[in-house]
């Protein structure tokens, strides 16, 4: 059968290293299946950023303390347009024109694309109507607490492969919202 | 301001998986956008590993990155797994994060595989890995990677009809017995690697996340579940897997699966099943053990919805 040559010489992970690995699993699951609510280890937007930034990406957050956090990594705390990652713990109507100026990527490079981490309260609210890789058919979310003109943002600047990856993060609940999929907002913001 | 001291981690003697936190986060970085983008390709820092690179290290290196305490970890090579290669990353999958191993796909969360996918259908919480020589579908038709990576962003694939048009001039059929090129999501052609034709459907809607990792050529793509990925076919000349008909496994009486054609000192051949794991089922099976043997992509040859 399956045996082990030699012996196993890896160390449990960490605590640092328990907590990336399971916010990474929770982000990848996510964004595989877009819609579907995933678990991550501890509430908020920090533990996310935490298991992808280092030195040499950057990231925006108006959030003092998620900016502490980031900044151990060695990511570079820099603007809304130029930054990698994005962390929003609200988007409203004062705090959207920083989530709209996200890069969409380049056409050669389309990965070169901001990915956005926004809070939101999942479960109620509006109704946005998701299909598109990931997806078996249809899937419904809702989602309150975004300004919904967002949606119609994130539509304007999609032209796929180009586009926004997003997570929505509410507690410990994550949901992914990658480029590839098709995004019917009810009601369709005007 | 962030002192020095502050940016330092604790010694250890490895990290967790054998590969650093930095490496770890630049794979996930890149695995996300490839799950984001399905079929396109994301450069990634390929790391040194301790083995050569063409042996499966951008593989390795997904596998590393995934890999946890509680996984149940199968490798294999054109579906064996106790080929030389399969068992040597399955000891050091193992022996860098202590997850248990396996042979048996129904009971495996991550499968690194080099060149097959298994018979058994993989389900949601499945991971599967493959490693990939050469990522570029295009490379046939244009050898510069800078023009390639042009004609992937304008969705310029002519060039790729052109090939598979020659192959059928030229032989009277798709020649192209691996790697056969493939539309994700209907917009980026990629590289399934070099599984077998008879492996091509079983990524089209799946239902398990597939990662390919090329750690020689620097790229990692994605397809995510349920998601199309249709082979390369004109209206008039449909796809094709291979014919497996008439074909009975020596080991294992077996047919209708994708089997290993073994030459014989008499010239003709004799068969068994590729995968190694399901051959292995059911045989136990056949000795009269008690196994469980999962649903198949196939059955008697035919490719199930």
């Amino acid at each position: 059968m399956a045996a082990i040559v030699g012996d196993v010489f890896a160390d449990a992970p960490t605590p640092e290293e328990r907590r990336a690995h399971l916010a990474y699993d929770a982000l990848m699951r996510a964004l595989a299946e877009p819609g579907e609510p995933y678990r991550l280890p501890e509430p908020g937007l920090a533990v996310a950023g935490e298991c992808l930034l280092d030195l040499e990406v950057s990231f925006f957050t108006p959030d003092p303390e998620v900016r502490r956090r980031l900044t151990l990594t060695g990511a570079r705390p820099t603007t809304p347009e130029s930054a990698d990652y994005l962390l929003l713990p609200q988007v409203d109507a004062d705090t959207i024109a920083d989530a709209v100026k996200a890069s969409a990527g380049d056409p050669l490079y389309p990965d070169r694309s901001a990915t956005l981490f926004i809070g939101a309260r999942l479960g109620s609210g509006g109704r946005l109507r998701l299909s598109g890789p990931g997806i078996r058919g249809r899937r419904d979310l809702l989602v309150d607490g975004i300004a919904w003109s967002f949606w119609q943002e994130r539509e304007r600047r999609r032209r796929y492969p180009l586009g926004w990856d997003i997570f929505l993060v509410d507690g410990d609940q994550v949901v992914g919202l990658p480029r590839s999929t098709e995004l019917e907002a009810d009601p369709w913001p005007m | 301001m962030t002192a020095l001291r502050d940016l330092v981690r604790p010694w250890q003697r490895y990290s967790y998986g054998f590969l650093d936190e930095s490496a770890k986060r630049a794979v996930r970085r890149g695995l996300l956008k490839a799950i984001a983008i399905p079929g396109c390709q994301i450069s990634y820092a390929s790391r040194e590993m301790p083995m050569a690179r063409g042996w499966g290290t951008g593989g390795l290196q997904v596998s590393l990155t995934l890999v946890e305490p509680e996984s149940v970890v199968k490798v294999i090579d054109q579906g064996a797994d106790d080929g030389v290669n399969a068992a040597n990353i399955r000891s050091f999958i193992a022996r860098a994060s202590g997850a248990r191993t396996t042979t048996d796909t129904l009971e495996a969360t991550l499968i690194q595989s080099r060149h097959r996918i298994p018979e058994e259908r993989l389900t949601r919480n499945q991971l599967l890995v493959l490693q990939v020589p050469d990522p570029e579908p295009l490379r046939a038709v244009v050898p510069d990677i800078s023009v390639a990576r042009i004609m992937h962003a304008d969705a310029d694939y002519g060039l790729m009809w052109l090939k598979l048009y020659e192959q059928l001039v030229q032989a009277g059929r798709v020649t192209q017995s691996s790697s056969y090129p493939s539309l994700v999501n209907g917009r980026h052609i990629m590289s399934p690697s070099p599984i077998p034709r008879w492996d091509t459907p079983k990524l089209h809607q799946a239902e398990n996340l597939t990662l390919l990792s090329a750690g020689r050529e620097k790229r990692l793509y994605a397809v995510p579940p349920w998601t199309d990925v249709k082979p390369l076919e004109f209206s008039d000349v449909a796809f094709k897997v291979e014919d497996q008909t008439g074909r009975v496994c020596e080991r294992t009486g077996a047919t209708g699966q994708f089997m290993n054609e073994m030459p014989l000192l008499d010239g003709t051949s004799t068969f068994e099943l590729s995968d190694a794991g399901f051959a292995e089922k059911l045989a136990r099976r056949r000795a009269g053990e008690a196994v469980t043997i999962g649903p198949t992509y196939y059955v008697d040859g035919e490719l199930q919805p």
